[in-house]
C-alpha cells in the first residue's frame, strides 16, 4: 500500500465538499430515514460494483494511486457517489418524470455522469489501462438509474413518500 | 466446480429465507440488513484481498464468480436468518447463546469456503474469522436496534 495525498486525493475532496453542499440543500425533500436507507444502499451497489470490476473477478479498472482498497475510495463511495443519487430522485419528482421523458431522463443523466466519468479520468481518480472502456460505461447508468428509481419507490411504499414543497 | 457448488447452496438458502411463514422482519429492514450484511463482508474480503493479503481469491473464473455470489448473497441470507431468528428469541441468556451459534455458523462457512479454494485464507487465523462475525452480528443486532425505534417506535 503505497497511499498518498495527492492531485486526485485533492480531485474527490474538492468534489465531495461541492457535491455534499449541493446535497445539504436538496435534502429536506427526502425523510431522514428514507436518506439513511438510500445512502446505505448506494455504498453497497458502489462498492459491489467497483469490488467486482476493479478486483475481483474482472480487474478491468483501478481507482486512485494502486491496486489496493484505499480509505480514499471508501470516502468516495459516501461522500462522491452517493449526492448524485439524490440529485437523481430530487429531478426526478420535482419534475414529475414518467413515460417517454424517463428515457429523456436517463439519458441526460447518462450524458452528466459519462462526463464526470471522464473528468475522473483526466485528474487520475480511475485509470483505465488495466482494460475498461468509458463507452462501456454509457448502458451501466441507465440500469442504475432503473434500479435506483425502482429502490426509491420501494422505499416510498414503506416509509411514505414527502410530498413536494412549493419552495424546494 | 466451486461456482456451482456455491450457486446450490446460494438459492437454497435464500429459498429456506424466503420460505420462512412467519417473518419477523419488515421488507425494509430485509432490504437494509442485506445491504449491510454485504457492505461489511466486502471490506472485510476487500482488506484481506487487496491490503493486507491475509487471503486470496484465485484468478479463475469459478472461484471468483462463487465469491463475488456469497459476498452479495449467501452471507447476508446468513445473516437474514440469524436475525429473524434472533426476534423471536426472549430470554437473554438464549440470545447469547444462538449470538455465538450464529457466529460459529457464520466461520464456518467462511472456511469451507476458504478450503474450497473459493475465499483462501493464507496467514488468517480462525479467530479473526470468528472475531469479524461476532462485530458482524453485533452490528446488524445494534442496527436493526436503531432502526425498529425509528421506525416502529418500539424496542425488539
Amino acid at each position: 500500500m503505497n497511499f498518498k495525498f495527492d492531485g486526485n486525493e485533492w480531485y474527490v475532496v474538492i468534489c465531495s465538499i461541492l457535491f455534499m453542499s449541493c446535497f445539504l440543500m436538496i435534502r429536506k425533500h427526502f425523510r431522514p430515514l428514507t436518506i439513511v436507507f438510500l445512502l446505505i444502499y448506494n455504498v453497497t451497489f458502489i462498492a459491489t460494483i467497483d469490488y467486482s470490476l476493479a478486483a475481483t473477478p474482472f480487474r478491468l479498472y483501478e481507482c486512485l494511486d494502486n491496486e489496493t482498497y484505499e480509505i480514499m475510495g471508501a470516502y468516495a463511495h459516501v461522500f462522491l457517489y452517493t449526492p448524485f443519487a439524490f440529485f437523481f430522485l430530487y429531478y426526478y419528482d420535482k419534475w414529475t418524470v414518467r413515460g417517454i421523458n424517463l428515457l429523456l431522463y436517463l439519458a441526460g443523466w447518462t450524458c452528466v455522469a459519462i462526463f464526470y466519468e471522464w473528468l475522473s479520468l483526466q485528474f487520475g481518480f480511475l485509470d483505465y489501462s488495466p482494460g475498461w472502456k468509458l463507452y462501456w460505461s454509457i448502458p451501466t447508468y441507465p440500469i442504475y438509474g432503473m434500479i435506483l428509481i425502482a429502490v426509491y419507490r420501494f422505499l416510498n411504499r414503506y416509509l411514505g413518500s414527502h410530498p413536494f414543497r412549493q419552495n424546494e | 466446480m466451486e461456482f456451482i457448488f456455491f450457486l446450490l447452496v446460494n438459492v437454497g438458502i435464500t429459498i429456506v429465507f424466503f420460505t420462512i411463514r412467519r417473518k419477523r422482519l419488515h421488507p425494509v429492514e430485509i432490504f437494509l440488513y442485506w445491504c449491510l450484511s454485504s457492505l461489511i463482508f466486502q471490506n472485510y474480503s476487500a482488506i484481506q484481498t487487496m491490503n493486507i493479503k491475509s487471503s486470496i481469491v484465485p484468478d479463475e473464473w469459478s472461484p471468483a464468480f462463487a465469491h463475488l455470489l456469497n459476498r452479495i448473497m449467501l452471507y447476508p441470507v446468513i445473516s437474514l436468518l440469524f436475525l429473524n431468528g434472533y426476534c423471536a428469541i426472549k430470554s437473554r441468556g438464549t440470545k447469547v447463546i444462538y449470538f455465538l451459534g450464529w457466529a460459529a455458523a457464520a466461520t464456518s462457512v467462511e472456511w469451507l469456503s476458504s478450503i474450497m479454494g473459493v475465499f483462501v485464507h493464507v496467514w488468517l487465523k480462525i479467530g479473526w474469522s470468528a472475531a469479524f462475525w461476532l462485530f458482524h452480528n453485533g452490528a446488524l443486532i445494534g442496527v436493526m436496534y436503531m432502526t425498529r425505534l425509528a421506525l416502529f417506535r418500539r424496542r425488539m
